[in-house]
């Protein structure tokens, strides 16, 4: 056992090591060239793969003792026990402080591997790379540091316990085994953006290669995150049995604060891209994102803010606390002495554009991520000003909702705006259907008694965001049949199909509408009772009557399982059978109490959810929880269409995958082909902006000319047959007049 | 999609963007939409009853014994008490204002998840507020900035397409109808 631990430890020390060695090999890589700079790469790429073997290793070492129930370890006794089953077991892995370290230094060492093995085919990505792999590599070693010093995942007991505690009862629930490997892939994956932004800063090199490099990395960690966000408030709904979904618990605004920059950011990153501009901001940004993460660990991690989720307390908090402080103060001064070359290269030309809209919308964004930040150190913070002050979530619920509707009405306007310029007359044209519409839903709503004006702009906002997308993928889909001569539904499907950034971000907003209805149905009508009843007896919420109609003990392996049956009945007509029930773990948890095993009857319009309170010895009397939530459905079908929605923007398409500039322009033309066609943008402007993708896709077109390979590929991506197999004759600029 | 709308569509249309009048025919989809988002909410709406006043006031009340849970979600002693405390002043026709002093008067401020509106604790009002305020000015303070730094840079709006674009309208609002570049159409 003790060799066992000294593995784990000596592996722990490797990845320490290695990821040293690689933060040093590429720092000195990137100021050198040639040969010498390709010796010291491939030596980044031996210690980048040395580091995440060792974590694979240190992680397999304590996941073997966690399913081999090797007590004698301090993380295994603490975390799991005999009668742990075998599936949680495993999730012991993710469920305490150390193992949750591990798992990010696994993640962490994973990507960097990753980008050093097959680092990004955009030739502009090259110069960045080194800097971004010591920057990953730096952030690896700080996690590895902190499992080596002051979270080690293998200290030993004296003796080993006949039986271990077992995993807290709350975590066993099957969404808890992915709940938090999304999240800190989420939270990892963010590192990778942030590293390039990293890299962009110390080489000088500020342009849009480094978003454009890490554009589908900032992607994919957002849905991961997003997905570890849901499936966190889906636990908390079915598990916590107190009726809802999100309280702004300590814990989940962890999550929610990178998420909110993130999506700050994803959104400005085009801008960037597209435009040249803002490259401070979006450098700043990632930063803050990164930042963010790093502080979610450390809230949650440190218990410095009590909360329901932070089950330990430890020593971690000092280290995060200095490794947050050195690298925020480098970060600030890293910008600050590139403020010359973060300089744009164009002027913003009126807000009145897309690019006018995302940096209102990051305005909202970030006053968001405050709010939030700020109501959860109010508990640190306010006794500077006086009484200590805890706020909750009708606190957050408050000051963020107005903030929410702003957005959601942004949503709704952002979608018709088009780039570099937008036409006010074309706009109000524009804007006039989806929102006669909205007037037709805010009409109805009044006339069915929506009395609360929260829930009435929350479901009228979510609806113009929705209609908005809706009729915007319309006039493109019109556009592009003219444009092209195909039938109305060809040129939908080839919409979608030649423009998933673009489209797929609208899917995305769409699900983010419906998810809105959701939040704000359950949020306002949510209806509830608490009630004691004998056998027999029923309770009346919502139209809905609940009958308590028996109860039955029934011995599990895993523990005692006590199910009490209620029949839900509506008009005298039963509805459903639901079997709310209780369980007494048989290990050591047993202290903390029996957890509930709450029933949902989910459905489109409501979910019927009943919680076991308790009862009498002889089974003849129960106290329910019952509430009838109305919508919360649509959050988690919502939730499902957005993280499919990124997927899809996600998928690797031969067209992207060569990073080619010309397809790029080509692609940024066409969609501004169907924006001018749709009117939403004046004629000079629409003429300007062409003549810029039209040069782009030509010099693009013409410097791939000079290597026969992507020449080839181009070719074949613009699929000219009527042309001569002639090479120069395709280099010509389009069109008449040149 | 008739091809008589379709011809002249190929190229670069003259006759400027499509009329208000074509974009109403997303209009009856989108109100279909809006009657079928409708009929859902309008299913969901139910009088709230004494109990869920109960529910909305707790869950603005800490539980004195718990971490981080407020009386609403918690299941302990203290909890059970407080709010059976509520739902009696509830049924006896208390507002909802009276009820929250009464908690405060009886456990302190501190029993409140929301913080009061006055006295210094009402600071956690204002910051957010103040955060957005600030946020919007450094927006249009910068806005203005640049604004004023492009104009050197930058032609006149109106022109800027002609001295970016090789062919310049030759009168207003009149372009030359040009083939789609065979390129584009080919990528389309």
């Amino acid at each position: 056992m003790a060799l066992w631990a000294l593995a784990g430890e000596l592996s722990v020390w490797l990845v320490a090591a290695a990821t040293a060695a690689s933060l040093f090999a590429n720092a000195v890589g990137a100021h050198r060239s040639g040969a010498a700079l390709d010796r010291l790469l491939s030596l980044g790429r031996g210690a980048a793969t040395a580091a995440f073997l060792g974590a694979v290793l240190a992680s397999g070492l304590l996941l073997l003792a966690l399913v081999s129930d090797r007590f004698q370890f301090a993380y295994v006794a603490g975390h799991s026990s005999r009668t742990t089953p075998f599936v949680y077991k495993i999730g012991a892995f993710w469920g305490g402080q150390e193992g949750s370290l591990l798992l990010w230094l696994l993640l962490a060492t994973f990507f960097t591997a990753w980008l050093a093995l097959r680092p990004p085919r955009d030739r502009d990505a090259r110069p960045l790379l080194p800097w971004a792999l010591s920057a990953l590599s730096a952030t690896s070693l700080f996690f590895a540091l902190v499992l080596a010093f002051a979270a080690p995942p293998f200290r030993l007991l004296p003796e080993a316990p006949p039986d271990g505690l077992g995993l807290n009862s709350l975590l066993r629930d099957p969404s808890m085994l992915l709940h938090p490997l999304a999240l800190y892939t989420g939270f990892v994956g963010f590192s990778v953006p942030f590293a390039f932004a990293v890299a962009g800063l110390l080489s000088g090199q500020t342009g849009p290669a480094w978003v454009r490099v890490t554009r589908r990395w900032g992607l994919f960690a957002w849905a991961a995150l997003s997905l570890g966000i849901l499936m966190g408030a889906n636990w908390s709904y079915h598990v916590l049995g107190w009726g809802g979904y999100w309280a702004f618990d300590p814990v989940e605004n962890a999550a929610l604060l990178p998420w909110l920059t993130g999506t700050a950011y994803l959104h400005t990153s085009v801008v960037q891209e597209k435009r040249g501009l803002l490259k401070a901001w979006n450098a700043a940004l990632v930063a803050a994102t990164y930042l963010l993460t790093i502080l979610g660990t450390f809230l949650t991690r440190s218990g410095i803010v009590t909360s329901v989720h932070s089950f330990a307390q430890s020593p971690i908090g000092a280290w995060f606390l200095a490794y947050l402080g050195l690298a925020a103060a480098g970060l600030v001064l890293l910008l600050s002495a590139r403020r010359e070359a973060l300089r744009d290269e164009r002027p913003l030309e009126t807000y009145v554009s897309k690019e006018g809209s995302f940096l209102l919308n990051n305005v909202v964004f970030l006053s968001l991520a405050f709010t939030v930040l700020f109501g959860t150190l109010l508990p640190l913070v306010s006794p500077i000003w006086g009484p200590t002050v805890t706020v909750g979530e009708p606190y957050f619920t408050r000051t963020t909702g107005p903030l929410f509707a702003v957005l959601f009405a942004l949503m709704g306007v952002g979608p018709l705006l088009a780039w570099r310029r937008a036409s006010w007359r074309e706009i109000r044209a524009h804007l006039a259907v989806p929102a006669l519409a909205t007037f037709a839903l805010a009409a109805f709503l009044a006339a069915a008694g929506v009395r609360q004006p929260g829930a009435f702009l929350g479901f009228t906002l979510a609806f113009f965001a929705i209609a908005a997308v809706l009729f915007d993928v319309a006039l493109a889909v019109r556009a592009r049949a003219e444009l092209t001569g195909e039938g109305l539904v060809a040129a939908a499907i080839g919409l979608f199909a030649r423009h998933p950034r673009r489209y797929g971000g609208y899917l995305v907003h769409v699900a983010v509408g419906l998810v809105a209805i959701g939040v704000v149905g359950s949020l306002n009508f949510a209806r509830s009772a608490t009630v004691a009843l004998p056998l027999g007896g029923t309770a009346e919420v919502a139209g809905y009557s609940f009958q308590f109609d028996g109860m039955s003990r029934d011995p599990t392996p895993y523990g005692l399982r006590t199910v009490a049956r209620v029949d839900v009945f509506r008009d005298g007509r039963l509805v459903r059978t639901l079997l709310p029930g209780q369980m007494l773990p048989a290990d050591a948890q047993a202290q903390m109490g029996p957890t509930a095993e709450i029933a949902i009857a989910r459905g489109f319009t409501r979910d019927l959810y009943v919680v076991l309170a308790g009862y009498d010895d002889g089974l003849s009397t129960a106290g329910f929880r019952i509430y009838v939530n109305p919508l919360v459905d649509w959050i988690w079908a919502g939730g499902a269409l957005l993280i499919l929605a990124s997927l899809y923007s996600l998928w690797p398409r031969a067209r992207e995958r060569e990073a080619d500039q010309a397809a790029r322009a080509l692609a940024a033309w066409a969609e501004l082909e169907y924006d001018f066609r749709a009117g939403k943008i004046a004629r000079p402007d629409y003429l300007a902006l062409r003549a810029e993708y039209e040069k782009l896709a030509e010099a693009a077109i013409r410097a791939a000319g000079g290597r026969p390979e992507a020449a080839r590929a181009v070719g074949w991506r613009l699929g000219r047959p009527e042309e001569p197999a002639g090479g120069g004759e395709e280099l010509e600029p389009p069109g008449p007049g040149r | 999609m008739n091809g008589q709308a379709r011809a002249p569509g190929r190229d670069f249309p003259s006759d400027g963007p499509p009329a208000p009048h074509r974009l109403a025919a997303a209009l009856p989809l989108l109100l279909v939409l809006a009657l079928a988002l409708a009929l859902p909410l309008a299913a969901t709406l139910t009088p709230p009853t004494a109990a869920d006043r109960v529910e909305r006031i707790a869950r603005g009340v800490r539980c004195p014994v718990c971490e981080g849970e407020s009386v609403a979600e918690s299941d302990s002693q203290a909890a059970l008490r407080i709010r059976a405390e509520i739902a009696s002043e509830v049924a006896a026709g208390w507002t909802d204002e009276a009820i929250v002093r009464r908690l405060a008067a009886e456990y302190g401020d501190w029993i409140l998840l929301t913080p009061p509106r006055r006295g210094p604790a009402a600071i956690a009002w204002l910051v957010p507020a103040l955060a957005l305020l600030a946020g919007l000015a450094a927006l249009s303070l910068w806005l203005r900035r640049r604004a004023r730094s492009a104009s050197a840079l930058l032609p006149p709006p109106a022109s800027g397409g002609a001295a970016e674009g090789q062919e310049a309208p030759t009168a207003e609002g009149d372009v030359p109808a040009r083939p789609l570049p065979a390129r584009l159409r080919d990528f389309i």
